[in-house]
Order: structure tokens, then C-alpha cells, then sequence
């Protein structure tokens, strides 16, 4: 097992090189030059020329990746643009919020998306059923930016019981997670529904209700158990992918989180900015897909077999 | 045998009626259309896609783009439905509905060229990685985990920023964020079928390579490929106006659904119908292609029916 984590781990150094090159080739296509972006639109085309000397911005392009590479296995990985300060400490500012919202939306579609999708299997085909897979389907068609404008409209607007920006209170995470949560809840519904069905109608099961065991407990007890194995897998890519989308969310809410703060780099050509913030997300995906398939291979003991074996 | 053989006859005509040279005819694409139409939700999922399309075909004819989409009226400025203006009118006096069938045109025909694009580069990269093997499809594959591990809004936002606006570029950014998805199913459905037996006989026969890809691989990997890309445009459809809402897809005054929305927020409290509409097309056309991918997946593939 250790020496999986490792081999693993050890896959994750090319992707995020190729991660690194992509988004630097990406920025060295976008216009504009770093020191016109530092000093403004009104410095002085010398001192504008000697800043990009002292950036290295005139050197050719691959000699500039390298030296951003050799720099960041240094563990530097350049200043913001912005503010002249370190882009990890700004990283590490933001970063907070986005993994919040993230946790309490794939917490809230778990606690929201598995039980119902328990209850439409066990009863397929019952109004219940069919309500709830009508609305997953729904829901997982609806932007969550347009769900968030409506949901304002609503409660923030309308009725005033709930703040449409900022993040003072636990009131304040009330919609932006609601949002967040929607349509992974709503894949987890429909997924943990589909492979539910499957699994009640396997041998064990009817062998564990014609020994008598109680509806109930065949369902929590041995049917979930093995229906839920394809579903930790999804939750935890669902986890990456909000972590690294919370830029609509935190753009309609007002939060100063990750995605705002990359969406600013972007816009300014923040270039380490942007470098460091792309860096750091692809990182924390590749770990989360890790931690996922070490946790399947904990909860299945056919998959850690395999792993034991080798 | 033979006894096997007439039972399996039976079952044929039962479930493809009697005439048994009528299935014989019957091809692959005939069958899943069979399937496919008894799914009722599906077939609404396909009804409101062509209306859709017939609305933004004919976008041109029904309300003219410039002088109802774009023109500004201020005399007219943020009524809300009547007769004459079906879905009211925005800040500028702009038809809502006009907006919104032009807007269509953007979202669909973005969504429909993209997903076509990448299906097509990215079949030919997994089909690559899995007819070869190795060492290229260990490259091919990598560079696809590293593109997915980078957030695929943040991949399209960077695109947009160093393309620059407008419908091309946003075309060339989404399509590059869907390459991804393609080449993983091309590729599994690719080792899927290399190692069957069906295949290892007709090699044994001599029949060639290209050959094999072309009677045996494609027709086993188009169904997959079929349904991904028709959750792509899903997806897509949603990504385009995620950007414009953003301010980083289509520039204004072009209408797009997302940035109708953007331009909506401020004032969407005295005037909902702004918010409302726009993102109402863009549920119902994800929504649509949801449900058609939904229904091509059953019946492509029949052991899910119970």
C-alpha cells in the first residue's frame, strides 16, 4: 500500500509539469507585458523596459519556463504582480474560503443527494421515485450562477431572511453552499439510485431477506455497503471539481475566495499569480483523486487485496 | 444446437416482429432509434432541442437581430411581457425574447461545432492510445490527466484571456477543455473490444488493421461516443454562459444568455423577467440534451432496461 501511495504520489511530478507548461504557454500567449502591468498604464516606457529586464521578460520563452521551474522547486514561485507580495501567501489567504464552501457543498450533496437516491431505489417507480429523479435531472441541467441570482431574488430580495453577499455570519454560507451543493446532489442521487438497484438485486441480498433479516437492516446493513462503493469514487472527483469551480459562486456572492482571486489574475495577467494558484488546485486535485482511491481500497476489501498482492 | 438456435429465432421475432428479413436489414442505428423512442423523456428532450434549433435557425425571420436585438429603445425600456414584446424588454429597450432566440444561436452552435471538434480529436488521440499501447498511449494519457487536473473553468477563463474575445475563440477554448473526456471513452472502448475474441478471429482470418478499426472498433465505440458528446454540449451550454456571465465569452451588445444575466443582476429585483427568461433557455436546452443523453444511453445499451 505505501509503495502504491508512492508510486502514485511519484505519477502526480509530470502531470503537474504538463500542468505548469500548459498554463505557461497559455499566459505567454495573452497580451500585455509584465512591467507595463506593475508600474501602470502611465510609466515611462524606460523604466516599463527595465523592470521586464530585471523580470527576465525578455528572454526567450523556454528559457523563462525553466528558470520558473528551477525558482519554484526552490520553493519560489514569484511575486504578484499586484502587490509585490509572495503568490503562495495570497494563495493561502483565499484558498480557506473556497476549501469551506467546497466542504460544507460536498457534505451538504452527500447528506442531501445519498438518501434520496436510497429512497427511489428502494421504491422504484413510486411517485416518490419518480419525483426525485425528476428533479435531479433538473437540477443537474441548472447553472449554479443563475440558481444563486435566482435564489437571492428570493430570500435575499424578496423576503430578506437571508444576505445575498460578504461571509459574516453562518447565515451568509446558507446559498452560496445550497447552490454549490445542487447539482452534485443531484448526481449523487441519481447514481447512488442506479447502483442501489443493482446491488439489491443481487443473490446476497435475497439470501440475507429469505433468512428473515428485518427490510431495513438488508438495506442500511448489507445492501448500502456494497452500493456505495461507486459512489465514494464520484464524491470525491465532484470534490475536486467544486474546489477548483468556485469562481461563479464566489463571483455572484462576493466572496474572496480562490476563484476570485485567480479570475483578478487572469484578468490582469497576474502571470505568477495565476502560475501558482493553477499549480496548487491541479495538486490538490491529484491528491483528492488519491485520498479517494485510498479510502475505496480501505472500505473494499477486494480492492485493497489487489493492492497487498503486488 | 438446433434447438438453441430456434429458441434464440423465437425471442428475435418476438422482439423485432415476425418478418424475420425485416431484421436482417435492420442496422444498429435503426435499432437504438427504435429504443430510444419509447422513452418518452428523451423524446421531449429531442422536441425541445429542435424547436430550439428551428428557433434559432430561423432567429433571423422571426425577430430581426438588428433592429430588435440590438437597436436601443429607450422609450421602450424594461416592460415586461405583453403581446408585442413576449418576454418584455431590457435596460436599452431590447427585445427579450429577440435576445434570447439570437442568444440561442451563440449557445447551440458553439456547444454543437465545439463537442464536434473535440469528439473528433480527441477519438483520434484515444483510439492512438489504445490501438498502440505503450509509450504512447502512457504520453497521449497523461497529457490528458494533466489537462483535467487543471479546473476546466480556469483552463476556458486563461484560454479566453490569451485568445481574446469572440465566438472563435471561445470555440477554440471550450473545445480544448473537452478533448479530455473524448479520448478517455474512445480509448476504453477501444481495449474493450481489442481483446475480444470476435477480433482476435478476424485477425486470424488476415483482415487488417484498418479494417478492424473500421468494421469492428468503430461501430463498438460510436455509442459511447455518442452519448459523451451529447453531455458535452450539455455541459458546454453551460460553461458558454458561465463565461459571459463572467464578462469573459461573448462581448456585448451581442446577446448571449449568460451575459443577458450579468447585465439583468443589478436591476433584477424591479425587473425579474431579465434574470428569469435568459436563464430559462439555458435550463431547458441543458436540460435537454441531458435528457436525450440520458435515453441514448439506455438504448445503446439494453442490459440497463429491467
Amino acid at each position: 500500500m505505501t509503495r502504491y501511495i508512492l508510486k502514485r504520489l511519484l505519477m502526480m511530478v509530470p502531470i503537474i509539469l504538463i500542468v505548469s507548461f500548459i498554463v505557461f504557454t497559455i499566459l505567454s500567449l495573452t497580451p500585455g507585458n509584465p512591467g507595463q502591468i506593475i508600474l501602470g498604464a502611465t510609466a515611462e516606457k524606460e523604466d516599463v523596459d527595465a523592470l521586464n529586464h530585471e523580470l527576465g521578460y525578455d528572454r526567450p520563452f523556454l528559457e523563462r519556463y525553466v528558470n520558473y521551474i528551477i525558482n519554484a522547486l526552490h520553493g519560489d514561485f514569484g511575486l504578484s504582480y499586484s502587490n509585490q507580495r509572495p503568490v503562495f501567501e495570497e494563495i493561502f489567504l483565499a484558498f480557506p474560503i473556497s476549501l469551506k464552501l467546497s466542504l460544507l457543498a460536498i457534505l451538504t450533496a452527500v447528506l442531501i443527494g445519498i438518501p434520496l437516491g436510497v429512497l427511489s431505489a428502494v421504491k422504484q417507480y413510486s411517485l416518490i421515485d419518480n419525483i426525485c429523479t425528476v428533479l435531479a435531472m433538473v437540477f443537474a441541467s441548472v447553472p449554479g450562477f443563475w440558481l444563486s441570482l435566482m435564489l437571492i431574488l428570493l430570500f435575499s430580495l424578496r423576503l430578506e431572511l437571508l444576505p445575498s453577499h460578504g461571509m459574516d455570519t453562518p447565515l451568509h454560507y446558507i446559498l452560496p453552499v445550497f447552490t454549490m451543493s445542487v447539482s452534485s446532489a443531484a448526481s449523487f442521487m441519481r447514481l447512488t439510485r442506479t447502483s442501489m438497484l443493482e446491488t439489491i438485486r443481487q443473490d446476497y441480498v435475497r439470501t440475507a431477506r429469505s433468512k428473515g433479516v428485518p427490510e431495513n437492516v438488508v438495506i442500511t446493513r448489507y445492501a448500502l455497503k456494497n452500493a456505495l462503493l461507486p459512489v465514494i469514487t464520484v464524491i470525491g472527483s465532484y470534490f475536486g471539481i467544486l474546489l477548483g469551480g468556485t469562481v461563479l459562486t464566489e463571483s455572484v456572492f462576493a466572496l474572496p475566495g480562490l476563484g476570485t482571486l485567480i479570475l483578478q489574475a487572469i484578468r490582469m495577467k497576474n502571470v505568477p499569480m495565476v502560475m501558482g494558484a493553477t499549480i496548487f488546485l491541479a495538486g490538490m486535485f491529484s491528491i483528492i483523486i488519491l485520498i479517494t482511491d485510498i479510502v475505496c481500497a480501505f472500505v473494499d476489501p477486494r480492492v485493497r487485496a489487489m493492492y497487498s498482492n503486488k | 444446437m438446433t434447438g438453441n438456435l430456434n429458441l434464440s429465432k423465437e425471442i428475435l421475432a418476438e422482439y423485432f416482429g415476425d418478418d424475420e428479413q425485416d431484421f436482417k436489414k435492420r442496422n444498429q442505428i435503426g435499432e437504438v432509434w427504435r429504443r430510444m423512442r419509447k422513452n418518452k423523456t428523451a423524446m421531449l428532450g429531442l422536441a425541445v432541442i429542435i424547436i430550439f434549433a428551428l428557433l434559432a435557425i430561423f432567429a433571423g425571420f422571426i425577430c430581426d437581430y438588428d433592429t430588435m436585438a440590438i437597436k436601443q429603445n429607450v422609450s421602450i425600456r424594461l416592460q415586461t411581457s405583453s403581446a408585442e414584446h413576449w418576454f418584455g424588454t431590457d435596460t436599452y429597450g431590447r427585445d427579450v425574447f429577440a435576445r434570447v432566440i439570437h442568444g440561442g444561436r451563440i449557445s447551440l452552435s458553439v456547444g454543437f461545432i465545439s463537442v464536434a471538434i473535440s469528439a473528433l480529436i480527441g477519438g483520434l488521440l484515444g483510439a492512438t492510445a489504445g490501438l498502440y499501447g505503450g509509450r504512447v498511449d502512457n504520453m497521449i494519457m497523461r497529457f490528458m490527466d494533466a489537462i483535467v487536473s487543471i479546473p476546466s473553468m480556469l483552463l476556458t477563463l486563461a484560454l479566453v484571456a490569451a485568445l481574446g474575445h469572440g465566438i472563435r475563440n471561445l470555440l477554440i477554448a471550450i473545445t480544448i477543455g473537452q478533448i479530455p473526456a473524448f479520448t478517455r471513452v474512445v480509448r476504453a472502448s477501444v481495449l474493450s473490444v481489442t481483446g475480444q475474441d470476435f477480433v482476435e478471429a478476424a485477425r486470424s482470418y488476415g483482415t487488417g488493421t484498418f479494417r478492424i478499426i473500421y468494421r469492428h472498433i468503430i461501430p463498438n465505440a460510436i455509442g459511447p461516443i455518442i452519448v459523451q458528446a451529447t453531455m458535452s454540449i450539455a455541459g458546454t451550454i453551460l460553461q458558454i454562459s458561465g463565461l459571459s456571465f463572467l464578462g469573459m465569452g461573448i462581448e456585448a451588445p451581442a446577446p448571449e444568455w449568460g451575459s443577458m444575466l450579468a447585465e439583468a443582476r443589478p436591476i433584477m429585483r424591479s425587473s425579474p423577467h431579465l434574470v428569469i427568461f435568459p436563464g430559462m433557455a439555458i435550463v431547458l436546452a441543458t436540460l435537454a440534451m441531458n435528457l436525450i443523453g440520458d435515453g441514448l444511453r439506455d438504448a445503446l445499451d439494453p442490459k440497463l432496461k429491467d
